[in-house]
């Protein structure tokens, strides 16, 4: 995995990991704001584990409206946290066949893809959150 | 608009993007935000009487027996037919958008990278169109 040390803000060093997630915007959005940084990561990881929790249980139940729900809810966020395209137009496919006629095998493979990554980036992303706090001690 | 305080109003049950919208107007010096999760919320704040509110069109799609936008949107156009209220979405579909100008929102902004400047751009225009509407009265008075 490449790493990347750059320098953000006059206090605070950030350690981006180039993966399925990419901080840039969020850097960008918050003027490195550590706290707001913190702030930002916390809120994504206290709403989305359950959104792919839901996901993956209203495809077990065959709740496409719910399906389609949670992935409508959960798309918005993955340019914020900079995950790369090609997710947020999985999730994007994963909610038209939802919300047409459905394809469960496609489905099936997408979700588990999606929670995949989404697991992935719950990982990053708590790093990078005690990377942050480490900086700011 | 440019000294005035504005009392801004957002309501998202999406709480990523929520704050990231009163990130970015705390980040303005002229807005008082007030962020609510829910169209019941926002209903039960109306007395403070918002200059602008911001509302998600999908407040039900996960918690199905929450009010949804455009019911949020008719009961404040009940309480205030004079309150601006923008409509937000994931998605970008025209009935959409059609059904939230229809049911008399301001405009409707689509959840992407650049709807914090479409959303700055669409209240500027309001408070513009508002002071030619109260320039216009006034010389109306005097005629």
């Amino acid at each position: 995995m490449k790493l990347i040390k750059e320098k953000k803000g006059p206090d605070i060093t950030v350690i981006a990991k180039i993966s399925c997630i990419n901080l840039d915007y969020l850097l960008k959005r918050t003027k490195s704001n550590p706290v707001l940084m913190m702030e930002m990561i916390s809120l994504y990881l206290e709403q989305t584990p359950p959104m792919v929790s839901m996901m993956k249980q209203s495809f077990i139940d065959k709740d496409w409206r719910l399906l389609s729900a949670t992935l409508h809810k959960m798309i918005p966020s993955f340019s914020i946290m900079g995950f790369s395209a090609d997710v947020e137009n999985m999730a994007r496919t994963v909610k038209a066949l939802a919300d047409g006629p459905q394809q469960i095998e496609t489905i099936a493979e997408m979700v588990a893809q999606l929670e995949r990554v989404c697991k992935q980036a719950f990982i990053k992303l708590e790093q990078e959150f005690m990377n942050i706090k480490k900086a700011m001690q | 608009m440019k000294n005035e305080m504005v009392k801004l109003f957002l309501v998202d049950d999406d709480i990523v993007f929520l704050k990231l919208l009163e990130m970015e107007f705390s980040q303005l010096q002229n807005f008082i935000i007030h962020t609510f999760v829910t169209g019941e919320l926002c209903l039960a704040n109306m007395n403070q009487q918002p200059d602008v509110v911001i509302l998600d069109y999908h407040l039900d799609g996960v918690e199905k027996k929450a009010m949804n936008g455009i019911e949020t949107l008719d009961k404040i156009k009940t309480m205030n037919a004079d309150t601006p209220v923008i409509m937000l979405s994931a998605q970008d579909k025209i009935d959409v958008a059609i059904e939230c100008i229809h049911h008399r929102a301001v405009d409707y902004v689509m959840k992407s990278e650049t709807a914090f400047m479409h959303l700055q751009k669409i209240i500027s225009h309001i408070f513009s169109a508002k002071k030619i509407e109260m320039e216009l009265k006034w010389y109306m008075n005097r005629m």
